[in-house]
């Protein structure tokens, strides 16, 4: 800057009143300024900078009687920001944006404004105003500022505007707003929602993005679009990236010593825990009007949205890309599983996709298992589940193929459990019922490969606890063939039927006489470990009474690694069956206590409330008793994840430069390894070795002394020693 | 020692009782239990949702249809509850408007297992939509149980606020029964939460036309 004009800022500052006049003719020299370049924008403008730069350090001084700057600066924005030379620009959108922060520019002036800045090809100034806006709305949102209603219907209206940079860049605020926990309310989400039918698909992508997982802090929104800047993304990842760095370069170059390596390590400290804080810190904010919904949630109308977004996939949408068509398969699957939707449609429209060739297939697979859920009939769903078992699990597929198929059958049927019936047996009465499908399918529990092996162990598992009836009579389980025997077979819950608790689940367990180290016992813990530990021991018995050696002896060399794997599935299947098993156990309850409930009165719930300490107590009887759990939470609406439904993933043997950049990874940062004994360990020199150096005169009489004892002494000692040992 | 001890629900009961019989509305009002939550997280629990079937019938001007076979239909007409075959469904064409209109016209709906699955095609999302999809009739049930069954079950369920509110009673019931409804309501709903009593923020009692009472 002028050195002049530096001068006359520091003195305004410190004495406004007396170069008031000094002030003026700036002032004036900014608008003559102003309108030369209103009439040329694309010319660059130093001396108005500098000026501008002038006008912001000092204009608040000034406050009372200042004359407006900051609409003529708006003014010229607006009429000719894009065009403009870029450095006056940004020195312009600088000085507008501190004056906004002291008060000296009208929200409602220069927000929009800002909005309408964001299309200009300057990514540098992009961020600048990305920056701006979403701390000033969080500012007037703090502050109480009644402007909120307009702005949003602005920004709304900014959502549906006809240029398609405009409407993805605000989109990205809003987004921002969102997560910031600024504006996470009903109306902002459908907003956004509202982009997933826009006709362009980079924004529909953003919109639908946002939607499936609106809780990430990482915005990896932008992928897409390579010029939009990405600063939060990059950041964490940065501060990993420099500690290597100092890292590699500590080792690298430089004298090593403790100093510096604790210096060093201070540094390192710093940098990685300001990021878990930083990470830690956004979670746990809570404000305590608004409980944070994730977007999913809060969406109006489910059912028209995702009937909507699936006529556009079969239309408008039929020729995008296979991934970002995914995107939207993903979303209506998910929507589907939350809100209990019903889109009979969708499921045939995926069985396209399920093919072993069809690239990305277990995407496709989870989320045709997301998208099933208690309100579709079986009868919708069987077809599907017979097309996976011919396309994927038959002797002529691979093992990988296989085992996914039955994974998906699997989880499908944890979700829908009377999907595996076909027509014809899904009428007859429960004790009648066959399934063919789940008969053959585990028939491949003694298969060679292990992944589906363990599948079909897993749906054996599964039905287990919901229909053991419909397996073959070995396969059952003791508690499932007793199960039979007694004749109630089945948990499964048929459809539409209404299922209510008449009680507190486990109530009377409270009239059972007191024993005090009971509470000592943890919640959740033991009951977890107990119903694992069933299943397996289960699993293990029909192994042995199968008697035809299966799947385990594989090789002896692979068997620490085997039990890893199966105890990887065995946990997976638990976690899958444990709601039908917790709504078995509930059915259970619920019958003694139907037959108790008619009396009514004796029941402890219906007299009195109970207080925390009875539902402590509750819990840990029904941890030693293995019973309880939540039956009423269900696990539709989650996401599911592809890999959980891949079997076990074999691991290839490395290469040799592989295993090689591996060793040289593991050595980075340590010292080497071997003995420190010829390494110089300071402190000076030994004793012996100081008589080694001096000259002979000196030590001449302690070597005599030495050499005193005669030869045949010196014999004696030695057979001494060694008659000794 | 119980957080909430029954005294205080008997003496809100009590109250809302007299002032009902103080001022008669012309219809019945119902009583209400509005339950307020906290710390919790909508993440991590997620929605929760239960239903329990209460001692004493809390809706009995709740109305049922029945949307059935011709075994169910001919049984439905002597009791005199309204009954729709799938030949009346069927003549609404899925269109949304009328649909929506019938699903308005009742508090809830039972159909028959024979034809249950084909209502999803039949009447379209329409019914779900409404929160009202029809729950199972099977053949050996008996319908008058099954009405008063449903008359009496109420759901729990958490949607986009942390708030809830259930029909409990009306005011022409006796004071006991209404207090054993709430009580029972109120010890489903917090053996339902995680944190059962700390989850709770508030509970009021309320007639339709009365004030509300705090209980919590």
């Amino acid at each position: 800057m002028d050195v002049d004009l530096m001068f006359l800022q520091e003195r305004c500052r410190k004495d406004p009143l007396s170069y008031r006049d000094d002030f003026l003719t700036q002032h004036r020299h900014f608008t003559a300024l102003l309108t030369t370049t209103s009439l040329r924008p694309s010319a660059p403008a130093p001396r108005l900078t500098e000026v501008a730069s002038f006008m912001g350090a000092v204009s608040h001084c000034y406050e009372p009687t200042k004359p407006a700057v900051a609409p003529s600066i708006a003014a010229l924005l607006t009429q000719s920001g894009p065009a403009m030379h870029p450095d006056t620009r940004r020195s312009l959108v600088k000085l507008l944006a501190l004056l906004r922060a002291r008060g000296g520019a009208d929200p409602a002036l220069v927000i929009p404004l800002f909005f309408r800045l964001l299309v200009c090809n300057d990514k540098v100034l992009r961020g600048m105003l990305h920056g701006h806006i979403v701390s000033d709305i969080k500012k007037l949102q703090a502050s109480g500022h009644s402007c909120r209603r307009p702005l949003q219907t602005f920004l709304f209206g900014m959502v549906e505007d006809k240029s398609e940079v405009l409407v993805k860049r605000s989109l990205h605020v809003l987004v921002d707003l969102f997560r910031k926990k600024i504006w996470n309310d009903a109306k902002c989400v459908n907003m956004i929602a509202t982009g997933c039918f826009h006709p362009a698909t980079p924004v529909a992508i953003i919109a639908s993005k946002f939607i499936l997982d609106s809780e990430s802090k990482s915005a990896d929104l932008d992928s897409e679009d390579e010029d939009d800047d990405d600063r939060d993304r990059s950041k964490n990842s940065c501060d990993g990236q420099k500690a290597s760095n100092m890292w590699r370069a500590y080792n690298m170059t430089g004298k090593k010593s403790s100093k510096k390596r604790k210096r060093m390590e201070r540094v390192i400290n710093r940098l990685t825990r300001v990021k878990s804080v930083a990470n830690n810190g956004a979670v746990v904010e809570h404000k305590p009007g608004h409980p944070a919904f994730e977007a999913m949630v809060l969406i109006n109308d489910p059912q028209e949205f995702a009937e909507r977004l699936f006529s556009d996939l079969q239309n408008r949408r039929r020729k995008e890309s296979f991934e970002n068509r995914l995107v939207f398969i993903n979303l209506i699957s998910r929507l589907m599983g939350t809100h209990e939707l019903i889109l009979f449609n969708f499921y045939p429209f995926l069985q396209r996709y399920l093919q072993p060739a069809q690239p990305e297939v277990t995407r496709v697979m989870a989320y045709l298992t997301q998208a099933c859920h208690d309100m579709v009939p079986s009868d919708v769903l069987h077809p599907i589940l017979r097309g996976l078992a011919d396309s994927f699990v038959s002797e002529r597929s691979s093992p990988p193929a296989m085992a996914a198929g039955i994974n998906t059958i699997r989880a499908i049927c944890a979700r829908v459990p009377l999907a595996i019936l076909d027509g014809e047996n899904e009428d007859k009465p429960e004790a009648e019922q066959e399934a063919p499908l789940l008969l053959d399918l585990a028939q491949y529990k003694t298969y060679k490969d292990k992944g589906v092996m363990m599948a079909a162990r897993s749906l054996i598992g599964l039905y287990r606890e919901v229909h053991p009836g419909l397996l073959h009579k070995k396969d059952r389980g003791r508690a499932g063939a007793e199960a039979v025997q007694h004749g109630a077979s089945a948990n499964a819950r048929a459809y539409g039927e209404l299922r209510y608790a008449t009680g507190v689940d486990g109530v009377e367990l409270l009239a059972q006489p007191d024993s005090d180290d009971e509470l000592e016992d943890s919640e959740g813990e033991p009951e977890e470990v107990r119903g694992e530990k069933d299943i397996s021991e289960e699993v293990d018995n029909a192994d042995a009474g199968d008697g035809d050696g299966d799947g385990d002896g594989d090789d002896g060399g692979e068997e620490d690694d085997d039990d890893i794997h199966k105890n990887k599935s065995r946990s997976d299947a638990n976690d899958d069956s444990g709601t039908a098993e917790a709504a078995k156990l509930s059915n259970d309850v619920e019958d003694d206590s139907q037959s108790m409930g008619q009396e009514g009165e004796g029941r402890k719930d219906a007299m009195e409330v109970l207080s925390n300490e009875d539902f402590a107590r509750i819990r840990a009887r029904q941890a030693t008793q293995a019973l309880g759990g939540n039956a009423l939470t269900a696990n539709t609406g989650k996401a599911v994840d592809p890999q959980e439904l891949q079997g076990p993933i074999k691991h290839e043997r490395k290469t040799l430069s592989e295993r090689l950049e591996s060793v040289i990874e593991g050595r980075e940062g340590r010292d080497k390894f071997g003995s420190r004994k010829g390494q110089n360990k300071g402190g000076g020199s030994t004793n012996k070795k100081k008589l080694k150096t001096k000259s002979n005169s000196m030590v001449i009489h302690k070597r005599r002394k030495g050499s005193k004892i005669g030869r045949r002494e010196k014999q004696l000692s030695k057979r001494k020693k060694r008659d000794y040992k | 020692m119980s957080k909430l001890p029954a005294a205080t629900v008997r003496d809100a009961v009590e109250e809302i009782l007299a002032e009902a019989t103080e001022k008669k509305r012309n219809f019945q009002e119902t009583i209400e239990l509005q339950i307020g939550l906290k710390n919790y997280d909508t993440k991590k629990d997620k929605r929760f949702a239960g239903s329990i079937k209460l001692p004493n019938v809390p809706r009995p001007n709740m109305k049922v249809a029945i949307l059935g076979n011709a075994v169910h239909v001919s049984e439905a007409e002597k009791i005199g509850i309204p009954a729709y075959s799938t030949d009346d469904l069927k003549k609404f064409n899925k269109q949304k408007k009328p649909i929506k209109k019938f699903a308005k016209k009742y508090d809830a709906f039972l159909a028959s297992d024979s034809i249950i699955k084909t209502i999803p095609r039949i009447l379209g999302p329409g019914l779900n939509k409404a929160g009202k999809f029809p729950s199972l009739l099977t053949q050996s049930d008996s319908m008058e149980d099954k009405v008063s069954e449903i008359q009496s079950t109420i759901k729990f369920q958490l949607k986009k606020v942390l708030c809830m509110a259930a029909a409990v009673g009306h005011v022409n019931m006796p004071e006991e029964q209404v207090t054993a409804n709430i009580i029972l309501a109120v010890n489903f709903l917090v053996s339902l939460l995680k944190k059962n009593w700390q989850n709770v923020k508030s509970l009021h009692v309320k007639s339709t036309m009365g004030k509300p009472k705090r209980i919590f």
